[in-house]
């Protein structure tokens, strides 16, 4: 009786489990960077990492959850003194991640493939310790069922994060920081 | 005789359980369709379940909350001490004891000492090509003007300025802490290295040059030797700027 009495309270509430509908996407890897670009009166500079982390959770209600962190320290811009530079001024030990919180509406699974959805994202961007809202742009490419690609490219300004600009040569680098993902998200 | 009304009681359960979700989805493409979902309504999100699918509840007419699946609050990550994954947290440190009190300690002391790095480097920069230019002009003078010498002083002290200069600049660039480690890789980092340590080959060659040249007065070879000194000066300048030149550009 006990057992048949679990088997039917396991069926009672597995039906609930199943039922909420959500897609879940996940950031592969090998296939996504996010990218800063600073600049200074002499050069600009860029630095990647593609130890991109990320989930996409796409809700029925066309609600689509984006979170998504990159650690610090592994953003390369080709220069091991600068990027030693960035993770000190950005305090990497004590903040060792940049996180993005997104959310956006009328994100449904297209019918058809590919498919281009472009939304404005309510976006909280985590840095150094500091969180800020943000509109950001963001362009879906629905290649396939299990397959997205996210791309987006906003400003931050990093007086606004508190971080103490690097300079070079006594000049330091201006005070906005574009960042750039592309993001392939597979279910 | 009471497993009867347990069973009923289950399965009457069970089947609620498997029309409250359907429900529950066929609200939510309703809801998709006209744009406001039970969610609105602010019904608290169920774990591993969005809101509107897990409570029907018709709208409350109350100010109505940030509905739960348009909230922020999410963590889709699930190690809410946001412990990374792999490749994950890997700082790199020089040491794995180090605090993050004491890496802000280091670092800031490394800026502090890389800012005067900068401006001794641009001191000697200057002071090296001020003792370039005189002590051409002191060859000149010597071995195809009047040989008046009097560029043979200002030469000396230029050469001694830039020579402490460049030592104390190297010094604090070699001893300047570091909380990072910093793999060695081909960029403009390992550059200026190089073109430092061809400098720094050359400042030692003029150190022996220099005096080595003057003490061979009247000799017939010191000409030679102090062409000799000459084109090392032009070297270890030209390997000072382009290391400059490698952070700049």
């Amino acid at each position: 009786m006990r057992t048949a009495l679990a088997l039917l309270c396991t069926l009672l509430f597995a039906p609930l489990a199943r039922a909420d509908g959500a897609a879940s996407f996940s950031v592969k890897t090998d296939e996504s960077k996010v990218t800063y670009h600073i600049v200074h009166k002499f050069h600009k500079v860029d630095g990647m990492s593609k130890k991109v982390e990320g989930r996409v959770r796409m809700l029925p209600t066309g609600v689509a959850q984006i979170a998504i962190r990159v650690p610090v320290e592994s953003f390369d811009s080709r220069n091991v003194n600068r990027d030693e530079h960035m993770k000190e001024t950005v305090e990497a030990a004590r903040y060792p991640f940049v996180e993005v919180k997104a959310m956006g509406d009328g994100i449904l699974m297209p019918t058809t493939f590919p498919t281009t959805l472009n939304r404005t994202m309510k976006a909280q961007v985590t840095f150094h310790g500091i969180t800020q809202t943000l509109d950001i742009p963001v362009s879906l490419v629905f290649s396939a069922a299990n397959k997205v690609v996210a791309t987006t490219s906003f400003p931050i300004s990093l007086d606004a994060y508190k971080v103490e600009r690097p300079s070079l040569m006594f000049v330091k680098i201006d005070d906005a920081m574009k960042l750039d993902a592309q993001l392939t998200l597979v279910q | 005789m009471i497993a009867r009304p347990a069973l009923s009681i289950v399965a009457g359960l069970l089947v609620l359980s498997l029309l409250v979700p359907r429900l529950a989805l066929a609200q939510d493409a309703m809801d998709a369709a006209s744009g406001a979902g039970a969610a609105d309504a602010g019904v608290p999100a169920v774990a591993g379940v969005p809101a509107d699918a897990a409570t029907p509840t018709p709208p409350v007419a109350a100010t109505p909350p940030v509905p739960a699946d348009k909230s922020m609050d999410f963590d889709l990550f699930d190690d809410g001490t946001k412990k990374p994954t792999a490749p994950g947290l890997d700082l790199r440190l020089k040491s794995p004891n180090q605090n993050p009190e004491l890496i802000a300690r280091i670092s800031r002391r490394r800026r502090l000492i890389l800012q005067l790095h900068q401006g001794f480097g641009f001191a000697t920069l200057v002071a090296l090509a001020a003792t370039v230019v005189i002590g051409q002009l002191n060859y000149v003078d010597k071995y195809g003007g009047n040989f008046t010498n009097r560029y043979a002083t200002p030469h000396e002290a230029l050469a001694t300025i830039s020579t402490v200069l460049f030592a104390t600049d190297a010094g604090l660039a070699l001893f300047a802490p570091s909380a990072y480690k910093k793999p060695i890789r081909a960029d403009a980092a390992l550059v200026h290295k190089i073109m430092m340590g061809v400098a720094a080959a050359g400042f030692i060659a003029e150190i022996i040059l220099g005096p080595l040249t003057a003490a061979k007065g009247g000799d017939l070879n010191q000409r030679s030797f102090a062409l000799g000194h000459v084109v090392t000066g032009y070297v270890t300048f030209a390997s000072m700027l382009g290391g400059y030149l490698s952070y700049v550009f």
